[in-house]
């Protein structure tokens, strides 16, 4: 099961992006740096657990991933634990709860963020190049038209992996310069499709007006409302509340 | 209407397309279907793109709705939509709506606007369920019909097709003709529909026929059925040789 | 010199959703088999799944009574094969199969030499060229040598057609009734008309199923129902008063024109 964006109705889903995007940042933070015991950590990751079921967010998949670090998790515990000399389970079970929040808090993030709602969070966050004279809304369109073409070329690559593969081609083994001369089969078609690709996606913009110097209007407006600011300090004052000065 | 006034072009760089358009001339009227045909190399997708703006001829002068191509980009692509072969390389969205948002949002039209003309469009080309659907997850037909409906919410006075039935299933092909056909009454636009599948020319209203930048032919179907081409310029349709036969035949 | 290639029961899944079967038929050498339908019917899953590069399948497939093992004894080639080109010249392209395999360069290169000369291409003239310098419809050709070298039992093409034009496309109708008569051809098309002379049989996949047919049965069905399969409108128009004929005309003008010139007399 893959981590994907799940659309539903509720007031985790429709918090303002950039604020969704911030409060993961803090929770992320929280989890990865704050002084705090395996008791403070536990109760956080409940909460956020709780928050996140009452917001109707489907967690089995998230779960169900975590299978895959499960022995990174193992390995941490044990170095964690046995820091100090002697094995000490509470450190142990930190550093799991550690990993385990930061993994919770992003997957609930892309989870309850649709592909409009990542662009506009990035957009934002680009805001301040700005200032420097770089197009925020051009380089978060770079993005999208990235994140649109991926599945595109990854059906692509196996597409040509098969083809090539029947020709008689071997994709892995070796090492250094010969294992990167056996993907040339793969790398070489696939580069060069993805560039005609880019210049008919350029002439087809242009043909539907876009121009870079053009203003435009957006489709999606996001306001940054009451409740999600209610939203943002309720997340931080859970965390202080949390902390060990 | 679309004006070719003595237009000449050629591509800076040309290798693969060894072809040049030298001082030719002429006009497609509105509401019609226009067959722009030729084989591989012959010049017709760099007619369709000197019409659509995306390029400008070197000599000479197009109209399009009394507006010159050259001078007027902007205006252009507002009023001439094209839809390229490969429906993947021209879709910017990664939903269905914010795909034909994208035209809308270039048009700088008002956000409020947009989620009518969007709905609008959409139950016109019967994809109004979809609006909501991540673009990779339609299918080749679905894609096709969200192309043109992208180009559909700009309303354009000239659509123009790339090869649209070259890599279409039998059923598809059918079905691609019979929405072309209601497109034409229904709206006001003249169409251009670039292919070189003989099956296609009966569809046409008008033809055009190119060989090597040049435009070699004019006419409707039933002109060019009874017209004397030099062998190996165009194969024409098995059903219009079949007829002619007979016709031979009763004579 | 391989027969057949029976498919028995063959069930095709994608992602546990059920995408095509029970197929059974078999593809035998002499003439080309085509296989049909709609988009999004299967038809490249069948392709994968007989190279051994799709695995959610039930049922048997064999060659000549044998399991079939498809590494190495397959050639395999998608829509656009040009796009896989990756070698700075077309001997290396051509070559790029073999000399995987070992074996010396030079035994390589003639048989390299001989299938480009066998798929239409004068070898001498083109061996040094860049692969990308050449025409389109030298490209399909060259791709397809290049698919083809390893001399497999059997040959699976998806639409080698489309995109050619009508005399080039003519030209590889005759190469490909040559090639089948010493391997398997399986080829996915949807223009079957200009094929279906070079043709013993259509698999034909449909609302999850397959079914099996003779060429003139195949054209007697499609005749007789325009619900079928869509065959052009003046060929069934011309030939439905005769749809109980055994063998019908080749779907071109003249062919026709003779056989209703024939049945008049």
């Amino acid at each position: 099961m893959l981590i994907t964006f799940s659309p539903k109705e509720s007031f985790l889903y429709s918090i303002n992006p950039v604020i969704k995007g911030l409060i993961t940042l803090f929770l992320i933070i929280a989890f990865s740096v704050i002084a705090s015991g395996p008791v403070e950590l536990g109760i956080l990751l409940a909460t956020v657990v709780i928050f996140s079921l009452l917001g109707r967010v489907d967690l089995l998949p998230i779960i169900f991933s975590l299978r895959k670090i499960f022995f990174l998790l193992f390995i941490v515990g044990l170095i964690q634990g046995f820091s100090q000399g002697e094995f000490d389970f509470l450190l142990a079970l930190e550093a799991i709860l550690r990993i385990v929040g930061v993994f919770f808090s992003a997957g609930i993030f892309v989870t309850i963020s649709s592909q409009t709602e990542l662009m506009y969070f990035w957009e934002q966050t680009f805001r301040p190049l700005a200032l420097f004279g770089l197009p925020a809304r051009e380089l978060a369109l770079v993005m999208v038209i990235a994140v649109r073409f991926l599945p595109v070329i990854l059906s692509e690559i196996d597409r040509i992996r098969i083809a090539q593969m029947a020709r008689g081609a071997k994709l892995s083994g070796g090492f250094g310069l010969s294992a990167v001369k056996s993907l040339l089969p793969l790398m070489i078609p696939t580069l060069s499709l993805a560039i005609v690709r880019a210049g008919d996606l350029a002439l087809a913009m242009e043909a539907r007006g876009y121009c870079v110097s053009r203003s435009r209007t957006r489709f999606r407006h996001y306001r940054v409302e009451f409740i999600d600011l209610l939203g943002l300090l309720l997340c931080l004052g859970i965390i202080f509340a949390l902390m060990k000065f | 209407m679309i004006l070719f006034d003595r237009v000449s072009f050629r591509y800076k760089s040309n290798e693969e397309t060894s072809f040049a358009i030298r001082e030719v001339s002429f006009s497609c009227r509105q509401n019609l279907i226009h067959g722009f045909i030729g084989g591989n190399g012959s010049g017709k997708s760099t007619y369709a793109r000197l019409i659509a703006g995306l390029l400008h001829p070197e000599a000479g002068k197009i109209e399009v709705c009394g507006l010159d191509t050259s001078a007027e980009d902007a205006q252009i692509h507002r009023k001439v939509g094209i839809i390229f072969q490969n429906p993947d390389n021209q879709i910017v969205g990664t939903t269905v709506e914010e795909d034909i948002a994208f035209g809308l949002e270039n048009l700088a039209i008002p956000t409020n606007d947009m989620p009518e003309k969007i709905q609008q469009i959409a139950e016109e080309m019967g994809i109004e369920n979809l609006l909501k659907k991540p673009v990779h997850h339609l299918s080749g037909g679905q894609k096709q019909l969200l192309c043109i409906a992208s180009v559909l919410v700009m309303q354009p006075e000239w659509l123009i097709f790339d090869e649209p039935t070259s890599h279409l299933d039998p059923w598809s092909r059918r079905n691609f003709w019979k929405m072309l056909e209601i497109l034409k009454q229904q709206r006001q636009v003249g169409i251009i529909v670039i292919s070189q599948v003989s099956d296609d020319f009966e569809n046409f209203d008008s033809i055009r026929l190119f060989a090597d930048g040049d435009l070699v032919f004019t006419g409707s179907p039933e002109e060019l059925k009874v017209a004397n081409m030099a062998d190996g310029l165009i194969h024409l349709p098995e059903k219009w040789q079949f007829e002619k036969l007979r016709e031979a035949e009763n004579a | 010199m391989p027969e057949d290639l029976h498919l028995e029961k063959l069930e095709l899944f994608y992602q546990r959703q059920k995408v095509c079967g029970p197929i059974n038929c078999r593809f035998s050498r002499g003439k080309i088999n085509l296989v049909v339908g709609r988009a999004g019917s299967g038809k490249s899953t069948l392709l994968k799944a007989i190279a051994g590069f799709h695995n959610e399948v039930k049922g048997s497939i064999s060659l000549d009574s044998q399991v079939f093992q498809a590494d190495g004894n397959i050639a395999l080639a998608f829509q656009n094969p040009e796009n896989l080109f990756f070698n700075p010249t077309v001997g290396e392209e051509v070559c790029f199969a073999l000399n995987q395999k070992g074996q010396s360069r030079d035994s390589n290169e003639e048989i390299g030499k001989k299938w480009l000369e066998r798929w239409g291409l004068d070898a001498q003239k083109y061996w040094h060229k860049h692969p990308l310098e050449l025409s389109g419809g030298e490209k399909r050709k060259v791709a397809l040598s290049a698919c083809t070298v390893l001399l497999p039992p059997v040959i699976m093409l998806d639409e080698p057609l489309a995109g050619l034009d009508y005399a080039g496309q003519l030209k590889l109708v005759e190469i490909l009734e040559e090639i089948a008569c010493d391997h398997i051809v399986l080829l996915v098309t949807h223009d079957p008309e200009l094929l279906l002379p070079i043709s013993s049989g259509i698999l034909f996949l449909q609302n999850e199923e397959a079914d099996y047919y003779e060429i003139n049965q195949f054209i007697r069905n499609a005749v007789s129902s325009s619900d079928f399969y869509p065959l052009p409108k003046w060929y069934c128009q011309a030939l439905r008063p005769f749809d109980g004929i055994r063998e019908f005309p080749m779907i071109n003008a003249a062919s026709v024109h003779e056989f209703l010139q024939k049945k008049v007399e």
